[in-house]
């Protein structure tokens, strides 16, 4: 498929995955300065510039087993603590949202367009950090660079890869279904109709030609949905209107409107649909990509394994007790016979450039005090 | 026109690609075979043509000599009928693999770029783009914009790559033949018009793309049809290469074509979950197109669409992510 691919994948889930933080660290107010400081920690992690260039490296995408340990190490790159079950909902959340943006673009350059609304939300996230800004703006200039020149074929290849990825995931999204663009059975709604995609026209007309290239006759057919004509091309600079509201925050009532009314992260009624037997087409999980692997002991040593003296846990659920059962309801992915677990060690590090990266890092320890130990975390909705 | 009826389910989803469903008739036998590629295997259903006995059975794309770990993608499986003998093809990231029809023996297989480089841009090189043309000539495209031909005898596995034919610079996305005419598209929405004399290929004629891939194309006597990643259907004389009529046929990229080869009837599918139904005509000067009918599946990306009746009395389609393989039989 097209190695262009993870980079994307990467930025699109995390963007998603800081949507659902920010919105549960208001649910559970926890403090302004708090959550703000548990969402620079991750945004700062996620663009570390090295980190991101290695990401940037034309590769195959990571194993699905392989992207689901970034998120669990990235998540924990604050003082925030996720259980077990929170942690499941908080990925299956991310994945299905950014299934949906994919499945439902109109065309597949579209993909970049989605990801800059997910990088336009993570700058206003970052206001007045001006180092996380600035790392926030290298990713910009790598996305512009590596993807504002690729031609349609290009970004149909990766739309292929992507959905690829996300193929018989059927995760129910209790957002989504209240909003009826999934279905009972976890299939995305298509709808039959509205703005064609840019450089589309409206389906329903036959022209013909003669020989000399005139037009002859032009006939019309109803094309079944009522459609329109295309909107307008999305901008690629770093400061653009992106046209489509893919990507952008759907846990607030109305685009664009920060620190509005939030909606719920919706938790409860999601079902995790386990796999039975390891398919055939798992065996891309069955031996890890040296590259990823590599990867993902940089963003571990990126985080470090310093223990934070105060933590604050967040919860996925309405209240503990829902999070429990779920923990104990919750069928857990079948291990593979045949994958192996990729084992991030912090200890060995046989690469000495990433070894150098990492030595090069500081990480601040926490001066948080005592109070902020185990915060009340009852939902207050 | 079309009613609906009960799907066949395949043991896997479809994958997300362009011309993904092939079908073999074999009504000698009584027999439909039908193969949808799912990531690295394809699924084959062979069904009587009665509907009473159902066979699955999958191939899985395993790379003969790799170093490298990741498993190789398909990105198209089809079979191709010569005059001699049908063989199954399957492309993949990697190389390109052949089979006997029933797929129970690789006879060939060709590797594309380097498979033991580490470079990745060494291996990237996908195959796409089957078709036959001649007695015994296999052309396959690639990512690199070469169109690969290989001589396959009329037994046996003693294939050889006979020529590379340069002429596109971007990736192939289709081929199609007719009679000693064949048809190739690319990235670009280029096109170019081979003829095959003897055992040599000319280009004819070259169309320019407009920078929407053209990711399905077919031919049905004098006409050529092309199927556009903004939803276009373009008409061409195979003989003339002039553009003969331009459809708004879809909302959505077009996938998949297919045509009853009697009667002309032409099918379409498309990401917008639709597939419709066209009547071709040669026509005076120029070939024609009429709409006919449409179906919807609803809630489906559709990759791939076949007529099963050479008259067009029935056909099917697949949907990304869905295990349905849809019939639809004229009532």
């Amino acid at each position: 498929m097209s190695y262009k691919t993870l980079p994307l994948l990467f930025i699109n889930l995390g963007g998603e995955m800081i949507y659902i933080l920010d919105q549960r660290l208001r649910a559970q107010n926890i403090p302004n300065e708090k959550s703000r400081k548990v969402l620079h920690d991750i945004i700062s992690t996620m663009f570390h510039k090295r980190f991101m260039e290695e990401l940037f490296k034309p590769q195959p995408l990571y194993s699905k087993k392989a992207m689901r340990t970034v998120f669990d190490r990235l998540a924990h790159a604050s003082i925030m603590r996720l259980n077990a079950p929170s942690m499941d909902k908080l990925y299956d959340l991310m994945t299905m949202a950014f299934k949906y943006q994919v499945s439902l673009c109109l065309r597949p350059k579209e993909i970049i367009l989605i990801t800059l609304n997910h990088m336009d939300a993570i700058r206003a996230f970052v206001e007045g950090q001006p180092n996380i800004k600035q790392q926030v703006d290298h990713v910009y200039r790598l996305l512009i660079q590596t993807f504002g020149s690729l031609s349609n074929g290009e970004f149909q290849l990766i739309r292929q890869t992507l959905l690829n990825f996300f193929q018989d995931m059927h995760i129910r999204v209790s957002i989504f279904l209240k909003d009826k663009v999934q279905n009972s059975n976890g299939r995305f709604v298509l709808p039959t109709g509205g703005a064609v995609p840019y450089g589309a026209e409206v389906p329903g007309t036959i022209k013909l030609f003669n020989a000399s290239g005139a037009e002859v006759k032009t006939s019309s057919f109803n094309p079944g949905g009522s459609y329109q004509p295309p909107q307008g091309d999305g901008s690629l600079d770093i400061v653009g209107n992106r046209i489509t509201t893919l990507g952008t925050n759907m846990y607030m009532h109305a685009y664009g409107q920060q620190y509005s009314v939030s909606r719920p992260v919706e938790t409860s009624g999601s079902h995790r649909i386990s796999k039975s037997a390891p398919t055939v087409s798992d065996i891309d999980s069955a031996t890890p990509d040296p590259m990823a692997k590599a990867q993902l002991d940089l963003l571990c040593q990126l985080i470090g394994s310093s223990a934070p003296k105060s933590e604050i846990r967040l919860n996925l659920f309405k209240t503990d007790e829902e999070e429990e059962q779920a923990s104990v309801a919750t069928i857990q992915p079948v291990e593979h016979a045949q994958s192996k677990v990729v084992n991030i060690d912090l200890k060995k590090n046989k690469n000495d450039e990433l070894s150098r990266i990492a030595g090069e890092l500081s990480i601040q320890g926490d001066q948080n005090e005592a109070e902020d130990d185990l915060l009340n975390l009852m939902d207050s909705a | 026109m079309y009613r609906k009826e009960k799907p066949l389910v395949l043991k896997s989803s479809a994958s997300s690609l362009s011309n993904n469903l092939s079908v073999l008739v074999a009504l000698e036998k009584g027999v439909l075979n039908y193969a949808v590629v799912h990531k690295a295997v394809v699924n084959i259903i062979s069904a009587s043509t009665d509907g009473s006995t159902v066979n699955s059975r999958n191939i899985v794309c395993k790379e003969p000599s790799a170093a490298q770990q990741s498993t190789p993608m398909i990105i198209q499986a089809k079979w191709v009928c010569l005059p001699s003998r049908t063989v199954f093809v399957l492309t993949s990231l990697k190389g390109i693999q052949m089979f006997e029809s029933d797929g129970s023996a690789m006879i060939y297989w060709h590797a594309l770029g380097d498979v033991n480089s580490t470079d990745i841009s060494e291996h990237a090189n996908f195959g796409r783009g089957i078709t036959g043309i001649g007695e015994n000539f296999i052309c396959i495209g690639t990512q690199l914009g070469e169109i690969h031909v290989f001589n396959v005898p009329a037994k046996g596995t003693n294939v050889t790559q006979k020529e590379s034919l340069v002429g596109h610079r971007y990736p192939i996305c289709d081929l199609a033949s007719s009679g000693n005419q064949m048809v190739s598209s690319d990235e670009q929405g280029n096109i170019i018009i081979w003829s095959l004399s003897g055992s040599s290929f000319k280009q004819t004629h070259s169309i320019n793309g407009s920078g929407f891939p053209c990711s399905t194309i077919l031919m049905w006597k004098n006409v050529i049809v092309a199927g556009f990643g903004n939803g276009q259907i373009r008409l061409y004389s195979a003989e003339t290469g002039k553009l003969a009529a331009q459809v708004n046929a879809h909302a959505r990229w077009v996938t998949a074509l297919d045509v009853a080869s009697d009667n002309g009837m032409l099918l379409s599918a498309s990401e917008d979950s639709y597939v419709r139904v066209w009547q071709l005509k040669e026509g005076n000067q120029m070939p024609e197109i009429e709409y006919v009918n449409q179906e919807c599946v609803t809630d489906q990306q559709l990759v791939g669409v076949q007529f099963l009746h050479p008259q067009g009395k029935a056909f099917c389609t697949t949907g990304y992510d869905s295990c349905d393989l849809s019939f639809y039989v004229q009532s």
